[in-house]
C-alpha cells in the first residue's frame, strides 16, 4: 500500500493546521499507527498523522507524581524514561514498542495490568487536544480529582480518533514498586489455568499481572527454553519487599491444588526481556493477521468459556492464540493466519453462550445510544474528518 | 407571639444546615423515603411556621405528631441540632396555638397525672379488653396484662436491710405500675437484698412523659414538682421504666433558667438512676457469683429512652454478659426504636408495625429464647410484636434475670 | 405546571407517590446548600417503566425535571430551581443482586451507601467510594456526582467502581449500557462519562457496581503539626517515598477543636494541623511502611505521632472525620462548603490565601482537605440571616475559587458544579469548551428538561 499523505506536525499550531485544512478540503484523517494495526485501505486524499516529532516531556512533577508530555511520544520510551528516574506509569500494553502514548490512549489499548491498577481515566488528569471540529482545548491539570462538569476527558479516552486527537497529556505516575517477580505456570490444560488464576484474585496477593494463554499462546514466549509449551498462567508480583515472599508462597499453593509446576523469574533484566517478547510477538501476530477480537467474561464462566474457544477454534478454523487478563476477565483471541470471518462467527457465539460480550467491530454503539452517539460525534466532529466515524457511526 | 419565635428557640431553629445526616437513623422517614418525615423536613417546616411561611396544616401537625422521638436524630447530628427537641417545641406551639384533641388531651390533663382517675381508667381496660379484637391498629391488646390490682395499691413495705447503705425511692411509672406489678416488686427485693433501705411512695405521680412529648408540658411541670416533693427524703431515685427516668432526669429544661424550681428540680434530678445504672455504677454489684434466672440464649433491646435519652448501653450489658447461666448475643440493630413510641403506635398505626416488625427480624437472626429489655413499653411491645409473628421468644424486664426465686 | 399535567402523573404512579401539599414542596426546595427552589410536583418512581413514562411526558410538555435521592449534595444540583418535577428516587432501593465471585453488585439508585456496605462487609467486602455522608446518600446521586471519599487516594473515586446501568434518556428511552463484567471490550466508555454527569444526562434506574474484597490488614495513624505548612509538606513526601495511603486527611486547628467539642477523642487542641493517615494491605508491608511515614513527619517536625491501636480507636478516629463538618457548625448558624482542589504540593499555598481570605472578610474558616490528593473543603461560618455577612461569603468563596485555579487546580474535586459553582466556570474553561460540554448536554437532552441550566446555561 503506497501512501503519500504522511504528515508530522512540528508542534500544536501545525497539527491544528493541518485538521482545520482537512475540515476546510474534506479529508479523512487518521494515525499513522492504524497502519500496520488495522491496515485500513487508505486513498491518496486520506492525511495519515505521525506525532513522532510531538515527542518532549515538558515538566516531571516530582512533588505531585505528575508528568506533563507531549503525546507522539513512544509509549515504551516513555516508560523507560520514567522508571530511570524511579516514577511507574502501570499501563503496558502490546503495541508498547510501536504506538505513541496518544494512540494508546486514544484506543484504550488494554493494559495487561487492567485490574489492578485501573484504567486509563485514573491516570489521564488534563489533555490538550484537537477536536474535529478544529478547536483547541485545554482541560484538567494535576489534580487526581476533578469534576469540574462533564468528564470530556473520559469521554475522549477510548474514543479511537472519533472526536479528535490528544496532543498533550498530564499523567498521574506511580511510585516504582520496590520489587517485581515474575511466576511462570504450567498447567495441563487451560481449563485448570482459568480456575487457578479466579483463586488466585480472592488470595489478597493483588497480582499487577495476571494472564493466561492457551498452548498456542505459549509461543510468545519462544526464545525462553526454559517454558514447556502449554497453558501457562504468567503472574507479575509486585510491591513491598516485605511481603513478597509470602505472596509467592500463596502463589505457589494455589497452582498446585491444580498440578501446575512453577518458574520464578527473580531477576529484573530476565523478566523485563520476557515482557518484551511477550508484547512484540502479540503486536506482530496483530499486525500479520490484522484480525483479532476482542471479549468480557464472568470470572466464574470464563474457564468453561475458554475451554470451549480453545477447543472449537481449532477445529473450525487455523490456529489461534488466546490471552486471557485474569483480573478484569477479558481476552483477546487472534489466529495465527488471514482466518476469514466463519470464527469471528464462532467466537460470537461461544461467548454469548456464556453470557460474555464481544467487542463488536461493525459498531461502536451501545444499544438505544444511536442517536446520542451521532449527535455527540456532530458536535465534536461536524464535518466528518474522522476515518473511522465514517464507517462506524 | 407563638414560642417558636421565642429568641433561644427560633436560634435553635436556625442551627441546622441541612446536611441532611438526621434521616441516617430515622425510622419513620425509612418508612416513607420522603423528605417531610425526616427531621430535617420537619425543622424545615417548624421554621416555615416560625417565619410566618407555613399555616399550622392538618398536614403539618400529622408530620409534627409522626415523630418516634427515638433521639435517633439528635445523636446523629454533627452539628448538634436537638431534633427530637425543636420536634416537642413545634408539639408545644401546636398545644398552645390549637389545642389538643379530646383524644390526646382527656388522657394528657385528666387521666395520668390523677392517680384515681388513672387507676380507674387501666381497671375499665383490663374489663373492656376482654370484648375487644385481639389486636387494633397492629397493637396486640390481648396480650397486654393488666394487673388487677395494681403494684402500688398493693405495696406492702418490706423489711429494710440492717444497717442499709442507702435510701432509695423506687419510682415506679404507671405503665409497671399497671402492667408488669412483678417485676416492680421484684426491683424492691432485688434492692434491699443489695443492702438498701427501699421505700416506694404510693402517693407518686405520672412522670409526665406522654403530656411532655405531646407538647403539654404545663401538665409535666405539675408532675415534677409532685414528685420532687413526694421523693424529698431519699438518697436515690430508681426507676425501671426508660422513658419514666428520661424525664425525671431532665426535669430542670422545663423551668426557667435562674429559676428557684429549677435549681430543686435539678437537684432532685441528680439523684435519678436507672436501676441497671444504679446497680452497676453505683452499688457495683457483683456477678460474679450470681446465677441468671434463665437458661438459653439472651438478647438485648436498648430503649430509646435509656441508650440515646440517657446514654445507657454498657450497664444493662455488663449484667447480662455477667450472669452465669445463660449466653449473651447482640441483636443487630439492638438500639434501633421498637416502634411504641406510647401513642405513636395507635396514631401511626402503618409505621409502627413497620417499624415492630424490623425489630422482630432483628430479634430473629439472633436465635435468641429471650429479648431482654428495661422499658414496659418497649417490654409490652415487641412482646405484642412478636406474638402477633408467632415467634417464640419471650420477652423480659432486666430485673427478672437477677430476681432468683 | 396545570393540573391536568399533575393528573397525568396519578395515572403512572400510585397516587400516594405524587406530592403538591405546600409543606411537602417546602421540604424539596433545598440540599445541603444555602440555595432554594421549590418543584411544582414531587413524584416518587418505584420502577424503571414508571421512569419511562414520566419522562417521555415531561419531554412531549417540555417540564423540567430534577432528580434526587437523599439530598444530601452540596453543589445546589438537586434544586428544582425552574419548578416542574421533582423526580425522587429513594422509594428505587432494593439492592437486586450481589455476586461475590464475579465481584458485582446490582443496584436500584435510592440504595443507601452504608446499607450496601453492611451487606457487603460480613462477607468481606466493600465498595470503596466512601463519600463523609455515606450513612444518608444514596448510590444514585453518588454516581451523579461522582462521589469520592477519603478512601479515594488510592482506591479511586465513584467512576472507577461503576460498570453500567440501566438509565432512562430524556425522551423516556429505556438503554442498558455497560454490562455486569469487570471490563467493557468497547473502549469507548459511556458509562463513566455518566458517572458525573449531574443529572442532565439521563435518570440511572439500575447500577451495576464493582465491589473489592477488605485488605487483610490496616494501620491508622494520626500525626499533628504545628503548622500546615508541615503537615502539607509532609503528605507530599509520604507519596514520594513510594507509599500510597488509603487515606491523607488533613484538618486545621478550626476543626481540631470542633471535631474535640463533638467527639471527644482527646485531640491535641494546640495543634495547627492534623494529618489522619491509613495504609492498608498485607499485614507485613504494614510495619515498614509506618515507620517511613513516621521518619517522614518526624523530618517535618511532627508534634504528635500516634499509631491507632484497637479497631474501637480507629472507628472513633474515622467519626471525628465523617462529621467534623457539621461539628463546625457549632460555631455559628451557617457554614458553607468549598470543595476545590489544588495540585497537592500546592497546597501550603492556598491554606496561605485563605487565611489571608478569612482575615479581610472577618469570617472564620476551617479547612478540611483530603490532602493526598489536593481536594479542599474550606467551611465558611457565618449566619444566613445576615445578609452582609452573606454578600462576603460569596465574595470570599469566589477569591477562594480563583486562587485555587490560579494554582492549576479545579472548582469541583467531588461535589460537582450544580448551581453553586455555575458561575465561575467559565474562569475554569475556555468558551470552546463550555459550548461543546453544552453541545453534549443537548446531544444526551435535546429538550433541556433533564436538571435543566445546571453545570451551565444550556438554553434550547
Amino acid at each position: 500500500m503506497v501512501v503519500n499523505n504522511i504528515v508530522d506536525p512540528k508542534d500544536n499550531k501545525e497539527l491544528q493546521e493541518i485538521i482545520s485544512k482537512a475540515i476546510s478540503q474534506n479529508q479523512k484523517l487518521l494515525l499513522k499507527e492504524n497502519l500496520e494495526l488495522k491496515a485500513p485501505t487508505v486513498d491518496e486524499k486520506t492525511v495519515v498523522i505521525d506525532l513522532a516529532h510531538l515527542n518532549k516531556v515538558i515538566e516531571l512533577d516530582k512533588d505531585n507524581f505528575t508528568i506533563t508530555v507531549e503525546g507522539g511520544i513512544n509509549f515504551l520510551e516513555f516508560q523507560t524514561l520514567l522508571a530511570e528516574k524511579g516514577f511507574y506509569f502501570p499501563m503496558d500494553t502490546y503495541a508498547s514498542g510501536h504506538t505513541s502514548l496518544s494512540y494508546n490512549v486514544l484506543h484504550a489499548l488494554p493494559s495487561y495490568s487492567l485490574g489492578e491498577y485501573g484504567n486509563y481515566r485514573e491516570y489521564v488528569l488534563g489533555i490538550e487536544a484537537v477536536l474535529f471540529n478544529g478547536d483547541l482545548i485545554k482541560i484538567g491539570g494535576k489534580n487526581i480529582k476533578n469534576v469540574s462538569g462533564l468528564d470530556i476527558i473520559g469521554l475522549m479516552i477510548g474514543s479511537q480518533e472519533y472526536f479528535g486527537i490528544i496532543n498533550n497529556f498530564t499523567l498521574r505516575l506511580l511510585p516504582l514498586p520496590e520489587e517485581k517477580q515474575v511466576v511462570i505456570c504450567n498447567f495441563k490444560d487451560i481449563k485448570t489455568a482459568q480456575e487457578a488464576a479466579f483463586q488466585l484474585t480472592n488470595k489478597g496477593i493483588s497480582p499487577a499481572k495476571l494472564l493466561v494463554v492457551n498452548t498456542s499462546g505459549a509461543q510468545l514466549l519462544e526464545n525462553n527454553t526454559k517454558i514447556t509449551k502449554s497453558p501457562l498462567l504468567i503472574v507479575e508480583l509486585e510491591g513491598f519487599k516485605a511481603s513478597m515472599q509470602r505472596k509467592i508462597s500463596i502463589l505457589q499453593e494455589t497452582v498446585a491444588q491444580y498440578d501446575a509446576t512453577c518458574l520464578i523469574i527473580s531477576d529484573n533484566i530476565e523478566s523485563r526481556d520476557l515482557w518484551t517478547i511477550f508484547r512484540e510477538n502479540q503486536y506482530q501476530l496483530l499486525a500479520k493477521t490484522v484480525d483479532s477480537v476482542s471479549f468480557s467474561g464472568f470470572y466464574t464462566k470464563l474457564p468453561e468459556m475458554v475451554t470451549q474457544l480453545d477447543n472449537e477454534l481449532v477445529k473450525c478454523c487455523s490456529d489461534f492464540t488466546i490471552i486471557i487478563n485474569c483480573l478484569i476477565g477479558s481476552g483477546m483471541i487472534i489466529p495465527s493466519e488471514k482466518a476469514g470471518t466463519d470464527w469471528y462467527e464462532e467466537v460470537g457465539k461461544i461467548v454469548d453462550k456464556y453470557q460474555g460480550r464481544i467487542l463488536d467491530k461493525k459498531s461502536f454503539k451501545e444499544p438505544g445510544m444511536g442517536i446520542v452517539q451521532e449527535k455527540l460525534k456532530a458536535a465534536f466532529d461536524p464535518a466528518n474528518i474522522s476515518f473511522f466515524g465514517g464507517e462506524k457511526v | 407571639m407563638s414560642i417558636l419565635k421565642e429568641g433561644k428557640n427560633y436560634e435553635l431553629l436556625n442551627t441546622c444546615n441541612k446536611c441532611g445526616f438526621c434521616v441516617q437513623g430515622c425510622s419513620v422517614y425509612k418508612e416513607h423515603f420522603n423528605e417531610a418525615y425526616g427531621t430535617r423536613g420537619r425543622i424545615r417546616l417548624i421554621k416555615a411556621v416560625a417565619n410566618g411561611e407555613l399555616e399550622r396544616t392538618p398536614l403539618y401537625e400529622k408530620i409534627i405528631n409522626s415523630c418516634l422521638m427515638c433521639e435517633e436524630c439528635s445523636k446523629n447530628c454533627p452539628s448538634g441540632v436537638q431534633g427530637h427537641l425543636l420536634v416537642q417545641m413545634a408539639r408545644e406551639d401546636l398545644v398552645r396555638e390549637k389545642g389538643l384533641p379530646f383524644v390526646k388531651k382527656f388522657p394528657l390533663e385528666k387521666v395520668l397525672p390523677n392517680n384515681n382517675l388513672r387507676k380507674l381508667s387501666f381497671h375499665s381496660f383490663r374489663l373492656g379488653k376482654n370484648i375487644i379484637p385481639q389486636t387494633i391498629k397492629g397493637i396486640n391488646i390481648k396480650s397486654l396484662n393488666i394487673e388487677k390490682v395494681d403494684f402500688l395499691s398493693s405495696y406492702k413495705p418490706i423489711q429494710k436491710p440492717e444497717n442499709p447503705n442507702l435510701k432509695v425511692g423506687f419510682f415506679v411509672g404507671c405503665m409497671m405500675n399497671h402492667t408488669m406489678a412483678q417485676v416492680a416488686n421484684s426491683i424492691v427485693g432485688v434492692l434491699t437484698k443489695e443492702g438498701c433501705e427501699v421505700v416506694v411512695p404510693t402517693e407518686q405521680r405520672c412522670c409526665g412523659t406522654p403530656a411532655y412529648v405531646y407538647g403539654h408540658s404545663k401538665v409535666t411541670r405539675e408532675s415534677a414538682l409532685h414528685n420532687l416533693d413526694i421523693f424529698k427524703d431519699v438518697d436515690v431515685v430508681v426507676t425501671g421504666c426508660a422513658s419514666c427516668g428520661n424525664m425525671l432526669k431532665s426535669y430542670g429544661k422545663l423551668f426557667p433558667e435562674d429559676s428557684k424550681e429549677r435549681e430543686l428540680i435539678e437537684g432532685f434530678s441528680k439523684k435519678v438512676r436507672d436501676i441497671t445504672q444504679f446497680l452497676v455504677d453505683d452499688l457495683k454489684i457483683s456477678l460474679d457469683n450470681k446465677q441468671s434466672s434463665l437458661k438459653g440464649k439472651v438478647t438485648y433491646h436498648d430503649p430509646c429512652h435509656l441508650v440515646r435519652g440517657q446514654n445507657i448501653t454498657e450497664q444493662p450489658r455488663k449484667i447480662l454478659q455477667g450472669l452465669k447461666g445463660d449466653e449473651y448475643v447482640e441483636m443487630p440493630g439492638a438500639s434501633k426504636c421498637c416502634g411504641a413510641s406510647g401513642m405513636f403506635q395507635y396514631f401511626y398505626p402503618e409505621e409502627a408495625t413497620a417499624i415492630s416488625n424490623k425489630k422482630v427480624e432483628n430479634i430473629k437472626k439472633t436465635n435468641a429464647d429471650y429479648v431482654v429489655t428495661n422499658c414496659p413499653a418497649c417490654y409490652q411491645r415487641i412482646k405484642g410484636s412478636l406474638e402477633i409473628n408467632k415467634m417464640p421468644q419471650k420477652v423480659m424486664h432486666i430485673i427478672e434475670l437477677l430476681d432468683s426465686k | 405546571m396545570n393540573s391536568k399535567q399533575i393528573n397525568y402523573f396519578k395515572t403512572i404512579v400510585d397516587p400516594k407517590n405524587i406530592c403538591t401539599t405546600k409543606e411537602e414542596l417546602l421540604v424539596y426546595e433545598y440540599d445541603a446548600t444555602l440555595l432554594k427552589g421549590a418543584p411544582e410536583v414531587i413524584v416518587f418512581p418505584e420502577t424503571t417503566g414508571q421512569v419511562s413514562l414520566i419522562l417521555a411526558y415531561a419531554y412531549q410538555e417540555n417540564i423540567p425535571v430534577t432528580t434526587r435521592g437523599a439530598g444530601t449534595n452540596l453543589s445546589g444540583g438537586t434544586i428544582p430551581d425552574q419548578g416542574g418535577i421533582a423526580l425522587v428516587l429513594t422509594k428505587m432501593n432494593k439492592v437486586l443482586e450481589i455476586d461475590f465471585e464475579n465481584r458485582v453488585v446490582v443496584v436500584e439508585p435510592g440504595t443507601i451507601n452504608q446499607e450496601l456496605q453492611d451487606m457487603l462487609t460480613p462477607h468481606g467486602y466493600y465498595y470503596p467510594p466512601d463519600p463523609a455522608s455515606m450513612k444518608a446518600c444514596t448510590i444514585g446521586g453518588n454516581v451523579g456526582e461522582c462521589s469520592g471519599g477519603p478512601r479515594c487516594l488510592k482506591y479511586g473515586v465513584t467512576r472507577d467502581y461503576i460498570l453500567g446501568m440501566e438509565m432512562v434518556l430524556s425522551t423516556g428511552e429505556v438503554v442498558a449500557i455497560g454490562s455486569k463484567q469487570q471490563v467493557n471490550p468497547d473502549p469507548l466508555d459511556i458509562v463513566k462519562f455518566m458517572v458525573g454527569s449531574e443529572g442532565t444526562l439521563g435518570v440511572f434506574t439500575k447500577l451495576f457496581l464493582k465491589i473489592k474484597k477488605i485488605s487483610e490488614a490496616k494501620k491508622t495513624m494520626l500525626c499533628t503539626f504545628n503548622s500546615v505548612k508541615d503537615a502539607s509538606r509532609t503528605v507530599a513526601n509520604i507519596v514520594r517515598e513510594g507509599i500510597v495511603p488509603t487515606t491523607l486527611e488533613l484538618m486545621d486547628n478550626l476543626l481540631i477543636n470542633c471535631a474535640e467539642d463533638f467527639i471527644g477523642l482527646g485531640l491535641d487542641r494546640t495543634a495547627d494541623a492534623l494529618l489522619l493517615i491509613e495504609v492498608d494491605g498485607l499485614k507485613e508491608e504494614l510495619d515498614g511502611q509506618v515507620e517511613v511515614i513516621k521518619k517522614v513527619c518526624e523530618k517535618n517536625n511532627v508534634k504528635g505521632f500516634k499509631i491507632a491501636q484497637s479497631a474501637k480507636e480507629v472507628d472513633q478516629l474515622w467519626t471525628a472525620r465523617r462529621t467534623v463538618i457539621g461539628a463546625v457548625a457549632r460555631k455559628r448558624p451557617s457554614y458553607s462548603m468549598q470543595d476545590v482542589t489544588v495540585p497537592r504540593n500546592k497546597l501550603p499555598d492556598i491554606v496561605e490565601e485563605i487565611v489571608n481570605i478569612s482575615e479581610k472578610y472577618n469570617l472564620p474558616i476551617g479547612v478540611l482537605a483530603h490532602a493526598g490528593d489536593g481536594n479542599l473543603h474550606p467551611l465558611v461560618l457565618f449566619d444566613e440571616r445576615n445578609q452582609e455577612e452573606v454578600e462576603k461569603v460569596h465574595e470570599a468563596e469566589f477569591l477562594i475559587c480563583k486562587k485555587a485555579l490560579s494554582l492549576g487546580g479545579t472548582l469541583s474535586g467531588e461535589h460537582g458544579i450544580g448551581l453553586l459553582k455555575k458561575p465561575f466556570l467559565d474562569q475554569e474553561f475556555a468558551p470552546e469548551v463550555l459550548s461543546l460540554k453544552r453541545q453534549i448536554m443537548l446531544a444526551f437532552d435535546s429538550g433541556n428538561i433533564l436538571n435543566p441550566d445546571k453545570i451551565l446555561e444550556v438554553g434550547k
